[in-house]
This record gives structure tokens, C-alpha cells and sequence, in this order.
């Protein structure tokens, strides 16, 4: 077994750091031999060092050292922005800087962030400047919708009782199949406890219905017997032609519905490309020289966008963090670094889960091979509103020896702050750790009220994140109390005693996710 | 193979090759980023095929498609062409490929279909449409999550009914039928034929531990 527990960061997924703590102490009767590799050829000391300073904070781990192969180095900078879009913009104005001074080209810089919603800042200055990006992440190519239509007209071919697949094509193109005999169909199904394919011919329906039905049943039976042709592209393209999507897409000339087809005709062509390519290699990296559609169903089947074949194009990659693993780049800029954002605000508040976001911290500052960036906001528009946030806690466990926090880039206000956290001309006295802190929360209520629209009662459940007026952002750990005056334990990391007790009738509480 | 006596090995450091070279019984490699993991496990399996094991003996699992591919390449640079026939794949990808072969063993068609996320929402749907449960206390989402933690967990419907502190926690949350949409959405993939993510590491676990006509010993003895 070969990995990194300070960069377990897909609990979500079932791949927890457990496993790898669990794996020395449940194979030591086994005699298991254990090697540390702590010498890093990707980057310079100062951000190695960052890392292990970082990582120390954690609970559990496995104790290393991490030292760099590459020695010194540059710096890791600092950006404190007023707000996100300055930082947008400031991001932006370091890779030109950066490009020009260090050589530097597009394909060498990343930029990472906890959630995707934060790449649309980036994303309008760099085109603004002119600078190539992609963005990965978000809607995936087997995700769009007219690549999901073919797609579930192959899974029929091959599993005709795949009832997703059903359910989504059985009228599509349009067909005379109304939602009547769809419904009637299911109902039917669940009553004899068979699957919607097995009802076709049973289901008791009016003349027309049945025909329409029939004539359905028919073209899957014509597509599972073309589905066994050994070459998966002839399969797949006479699918295409006879379910009827491809004319329908033809029929679009709007530019939306000509780059319908254009993922029509790509998706053709990744099935070409399988059906053809010499090399035995599925695009799942698993050995295959079956070249049916079933194989090459099963192969995108477990695909994400991440394992598309990149464009090598010269770019500046953008992603999330959790994206990035196992990626590495030249320069990179790792931001939102502001509490509630990164450590996001779900995970925060348990142990566990601050563990995990720094492992995912961890991660992204060792993704940098020479040049690191770091960057927040005093104030972000997230949900439609104005929020305040604190520097990330993590910005705070490096420490300042690694960071160049000033620099001819440093923000009106940031530099007494500055000042102070190098020991110089500060009015605060000795340095105290947690300067990177906002000077206090605003009194005033965090949010606007004229963007704040009450939420009722019915939707304030435990797990929802609301928002209050006068408290902020928190979360909803349970509610109990009388059914028509629930009482509800919210957490809000915004205050101080952040659980409260709180009256739903008489609060003012907005769902937000 | 086309190799040249072991003169990969001095491309490594004193750890790394260590850990090539102990090719007995079970290796833990900790490893920091950027520190050489893919090459040490590319290198290993290289070595191993060196002395002598046949490549599909070789099964290496990774966490993403990426990954695997990459080790293939290097892995093929080292021994040549016969890299090809190693398994190296995801887990996901590798439990699909057994899965295909076993799946009738365990009451799955070998053409049984993945669904993904919104197929699973979707039958969710379904199922709460079908029991009269409202989209706001039972959110698919939510309910989704639960399900593939059940699962991550190895708990199964029958198990989960019987769970006093699961059936507290949806209690709690306002969600008591949950057991039975675990239940029912359970029968509805698999009279579809179909396993989600989750299944695929769920039900290679159950075709392992029930082991139906020796399966297990099969597998152990090939890798």
C-alpha cells in the first residue's frame, strides 16, 4: 500500500484516513515492513516547510518530516484583497507579473479553490487580459443532457431493464407515449413487481397507446440485437440514426442546438476511437479487447471529467482543490482563504472535519513547485449577499518566515497589519499570532435586509444552512420542541456563543442550501 | 522484455528502492507529495514482473482513472509491452471488471447496468412518490447520502432496519421511514439490473465474503 494519510481527502467517498492508519496495526502479525519517503522533488523549502507546519495541527497522523530536494526558494506570497473581485483581479495581475519576470508561460499556472462557484471571478479577468484558461470541474461532458440521451439508448441496448434508461428516452423524440401510459406502465410494474420492459406487452392500454408502445419496444429489441456486433462505432451509430435523436438535433440550427450536436457527433467519435485504437486500453486504463458497445459502456461508465484526455493547450488551469490531487504546477494560487470558505463552513464545525479541510490545505500549497500564492477577501458576495469573513486559520499556522505578506501588490489597509505581523511599527506590541484577523465583526446585522426574504416554517429542518438576520450564517443541528412551536439548536460561526436556541416561529430564518 | 539488468533501480533513492525491493509480504509505504509514490509502485511492479511473475498476476488499484493510466505508461517503459496485461485500474473500474464475470453468482446480470448519481436520485423519487413522502423532509440528496454511507459502512436494508442508533439519528432528523426507502430502493436497482457507485465496492465485499463456489480462492490464487 502506497500512500500520503496528511492527503486523505476523499472521506465523502468512502476513503478515509482510517485505512491507512488501520493498515500497519491490522498487517503487523503479517511482519509488514514500513517505508517513509520524506525527500520531495516538486518543491522548494518554503513551501515544504509550510506544509509540515500546517499539517502538525492535525490530530492523527503518521509523523514525517518532508524536506525539499530543491532548497530556498521564492517566498509564499500573500494577497489580502477588500474584495473578492479585487482578488479576481489581483490573481490575474500576478500571473502577467509573473509570466513577464520568471518566463513563465499560460499551461504553468493553477489556480485552485474549495468550491466551483468561485471560478467566475477568475475566469472574468483572465478574459479580460487575454489569458487562455479551462475550467474543470462543473457540468462534465457525460452529464450534458443530449450526450445522456444517447447514452441511455445504448444502456437499453444493452440492459433493457434499466429503468432509468427507460424512463428517460421511452419519449424521446417524441413518440405518442404520454405521461398517461408511462404512468399506467409503472403502476402496472409495480404491482406484479416486474420492470417497466417486462410490462410493455402485458399492460392492459387503449389501442393507440399499446401500438405507440410496441413500436418502442421493437426499436430496443432491433438495438439490443445491434449491440452484439463486435464492432461497438456500427452499433452505436445506427442507434444514433434510428432512435431519431440525431435528425431532431439536426433540426436545431440555433448556436445552442449546433453545439448540441456537436457533443452528439464527439460522443460518436469517442466510441470510434474505442472501437478502433490498437492499444487495448480502455479510457479506464483497464485492459480490453472486447470492442462491443457493452465494453465500452462499461468503460466511460465510471469516467469523470477529470479523465477526459486534456487539451495540451497552454492554459491556466483552474479547479478545485480536490481536483488537484496528484496534479502539479510551476505557480500556484490557492484562494478563498477565509474562514467559513476554506475550512468551509460545513465541515468546520467538528473535529474530524477541520482535520480534513487542512489535509485538503495540505494538499493544495504542495501542488506548487516553485511559486505559491495565497489570497482572501475581507467581503465576498456568496448567495446573493454580502459577507464579511476572517482570514483562513490556516494562514495563521505557517509561519511568517515562509511568507512574503507585503510586496508593491499589498492592499490599502493590509499594511499596518503587515507591518505588525513582521514586528515593525506596530501599535499592538509583540507580535500576536492571529493577525491575519479581520479587527472585529461588524455589530450591525452581516446581512443586507432587502436581500433577505423570510423562509416558512415548514423548511427549517436540522442539516439546512440558513441564514439569520442578525446573526449571520449558521447551521441547523436539530430541532425538537412542539410540532406548531419547534425549537430549533443553531450553530453560527459568526458569534460569539455560536449555539443558540432558537424560536422558529419568531425568527427571522432564510434557508440557504 | 527488453530491459537491461536492474539499472532502474539506481534511478531511485536509498527508501524508494528499498521499498522496490521488498517484494515479501505486506509494504506500507508512507509517502509525502512529491516524493516519488507512482514511481515507487511503477518500479515495484516492474520489479516484481522482473523476477518473474506474470503480469496478469498483477493487480494494482488506484483511486483515480488518472493514475492508473500514468503507471501503465511508466510501468511500460520499464519492462516493455507486457505491461499492458497488468490490472491497474480504479477500484471502481477493477470491482466492475470482476463484477462482470461474477455478478450472476451473487443475483446481478453480467450485463448489469452502473447507474450514476441522478439515476439514483431519480429512483429515490420514485420511491418517495411511491410511499407518499414529501421531497422536503425526505430531500433526495440527503436521503442519497445516507444510503451510500449505509452502504460505504457494509450495512445493508436488513441490518439497517435493525440499527437502534440509525433509526434514532433519522428519527431525529424527522425521516423514520428511511429503512424502508433504503429497502425499497435496494429491490428497485437490482430488479434493474443496475448498482450504483457504492455497489460495485459493496457487492464485490458480499460476493467475497459469501463466496459462492470458491470465488474467493480464485482470486487470491491468480494475484
Amino acid at each position: 500500500m502506497v500512500g500520503d494519510d496528511a492527503q486523505s481527502i476523499y472521506a465523502f467517498r468512502g476513503a478515509t484516513i482510517q485505512n491507512i492508519l488501520d493498515f500497519e496495526k491490522d498487517f503487523k502479525p503479517f511482519g509488514i515492513q514500513v517505508f517513509k519517503l520524506e525527500q520531495n522533488y516538486r518543491s522548494t523549502d518554503h513551501i515544504v516547510q509550510a506544509a509540515n507546519q500546517v499539517i502538525t495541527h492535525n490530530r492523527r497522523q503518521i509523523q514525517k518530516k518532508i524536506w525539499s530536494y530543491k532548497g530556498g526558494g521564492t517566498k509564499i506570497k500573500v494577497i489580502r484583497a477588500r474584495t473578492d473581485n479585487e482578488e479576481g483581479k489581483r490573481i490575474a495581475d500576478t500571473i502577467v507579473e509573473r509570466k513577464n519576470r520568471n518566463h513563465l508561460s499560460n499551461k504553468d499556472f493553477a489556480i485552485l479553490y474549495r468550491t466551483n462557484s468561485q471560478s467566475r471571478v477568475f475566469e472574468e479577468y483572465l478574459r479580460r487580459y487575454n489569458i487562455n484558461y479551462k475550467v474543470f470541474g462543473g457540468l462534465s461532458f457525460y452529464q450534458r443532457k443530449e450526450v445522456k440521451d444517447l447514452l441511455a439508448y445504448f444502456r437499453l441496448a444493452i440492459n433493457p431493464k434499466d429503468e432509468e434508461a427507460l424512463r428517460r428516452v421511452i419519449n424521446f423524440p417524441k413518440r405518442a407515449i404520454g405521461k398517461t401510459t408511462v404512468d399506467k406502465l409503472s403502476q402496472f410494474a409495480g404491482q406484479q413487481d416486474i420492470t417497466m420492459w417486462e410490462a410493455i406487452p402485458q399492460v392492459p392500454l387503449s389501442n393507440r397507446a399499446a401500438t405507440s408502445l410496441k413500436g418502442f419496444a421493437n426499436m430496443i429489441r432491433d438495438f439490443q440485437k445491434i449491440a452484439l456486433d463486435p464492432d461497438a462505432y456500427a452499433a452505436a451509430d445506427h442507434i444514433a440514426r434510428r432512435s431519431g435523436l440525431m435528425d431532431l438535433l439536426r433540426k436545431d440550427t440555433s448556436i445552442e442546438g449546433i453545439g448540441r450536436l456537436d457533443n452528439f457527433n464527439s460522443l460518436l467519435d469517442g466510441v470510434k476511437d474505442f472501437a478502433e485504437s490498437d492499444d487495448d486500453l480502455g479510457p479506464d486504463g483497464v485492459q480490453s479487447t472486447d470492442k462491443t458497445l457493452a465494453s465500452y459502456i462499461q468503460s466511460i461508465a465510471l469516467l469523470t471529467d477529470m479523465d477526459q484526455k486534456s487539451t495540451n493547450g497552454d492554459h491556466v488551469t483552474l479547479m478545485s482543490v480536490h481536483a488537484a490531487k496528484g496534479l502539479e504546477f510551476p505557480a500556484v494560487f490557492v484562494v478563498g482563504l477565509e474562514e467559513k470558505l476554506f475550512p468551509s463552513f460545513m465541515s468546520m464545525d467538528t473535529i474530524d472535519g477541520l482535520d480534513e479541510e487542512r489535509r485538503l490545505f495540505y494538499v493544495a500549497i504542495t501542488r506548487a513547485e516553485s511559486f505559491l500564492t495565497l489570497s482572501y477577501a475581507d467581503s465576498r458576495y456568496r448567495y446573493g449577499q454580502m459577507r464579511y469573513n476572517q482570514a483562513s486559520r490556516f494562514l495563521e499556522e505557517i509561519d511568517e518566515q515562509h511568507l512574503d505578506v507585503a510586496g508593491p501588490l499589498g492592499a490599502k489597509g493590509a499594511s499596518t497589519r503587515i507591518e505588525s505581523r513582521m514586528g515593525g511599527g506596530s501599535s499592538q506590541g509583540a507580535s500576536v499570532k492571529g493577525n491575519f484577523k479581520k479587527p472585529r465583526k461588524p455589530a450591525r446585522p452581516v446581512v443586507d435586509p432587502k436581500n433577505f426574504s423570510r423562509s416558512p416554517m415548514s423548511e427549517i429542518q436540522a442539516g439546512k444552512k440558513v441564514l439569520h438576520l442578525n446573526f449571520g450564517e449558521g447551521k441547523v443541528l436539530s430541532l425538537d420542541g412542539a410540532k406548531d412551536n419547534p425549537v430549533a439548536t443553531i450553530f453560527f460561526q459568526g458569534i460569539d456563543n455560536p449555539q443558540r436556541r432558537i424560536m422558529v416561529k419568531f425568527a427571522p430564518l432564510q434557508v440557504i442550501e | 522484455m527488453s530491459n537491461t539488468g536492474s539499472s532502474y533501480l539506481d534511478e531511485l533513492n536509498k527508501v524508494q528502492r528499498a521499498a522496490v525491493e521488498a517484494t515479501e509480504g505486506p509494504v506500507l509505504v508512507v509517502a509525502g507529495p512529491g516524493s516519488g509514490k507512482t514511481r515507487v509502485l511503477t518500479y515495484r511492479i516492474a520489479h516484481i514482473l522482473q523476477k518473474g511473475a506474470k503480469p496478469w498476476e498483477v493487480l494494482a488499484l488506484t483511486f483515480t482513472n488518472k493514475a492508473a493510466r500514468e503507471m501503465k505508461a511508466r510501468i511500460g517503459k520499464v519492462v516493455g509491452g507486457s505491461a499492458e496485461k497488468v490490472w491497474a485500474g480504479t477500484f471502481h473500474s477493477i470491482f466492475a471488471r470482476i463484477l462482470r464475470q461474477e455478478a450472476e453468482k451473487i443475483g446481478y446480470p453480467s450485463n448489469f447496468t452502473i447507474y450514476d448519481t441522478e439515476d439514483s436520485k431519480n429512483v429515490i423519487k420514485a420511491v418517495l412518490t411511491e410511499m407518499n413522502l414529501s421531497t422536503d423532509v425526505y430531500n433526495p440528496n440527503s436521503v442519497r447520502a445516507r444510503i451510500s454511507s449505509a452502504k460505504s459502512n457494509l450495512i445493508p436494508p436488513a441490518l439497517y432496519v435493525k440499527d437502534k442508533e440509525l433509526r434514532e439519528q433519522d428519527s431525529i432528523a424527522k425521516r423514520p421511514h428511511m429503512h424502508e426507502v433504503y429497502k425499497r430502493y435496494v429491490a428497485r436497482c437490482k430488479r434493474a439490473g443496475a448498482m450504483d457507485f457504492d455497489d460495485l465496492l459493496y457487492r464485490l465485499y458480499e460476493l467475497l465474503h459469501r463466496n459462492p463456489e470458491g470465488v474467493r480462492e480464485k482470486y487470491q490464487q491468480r494475484f
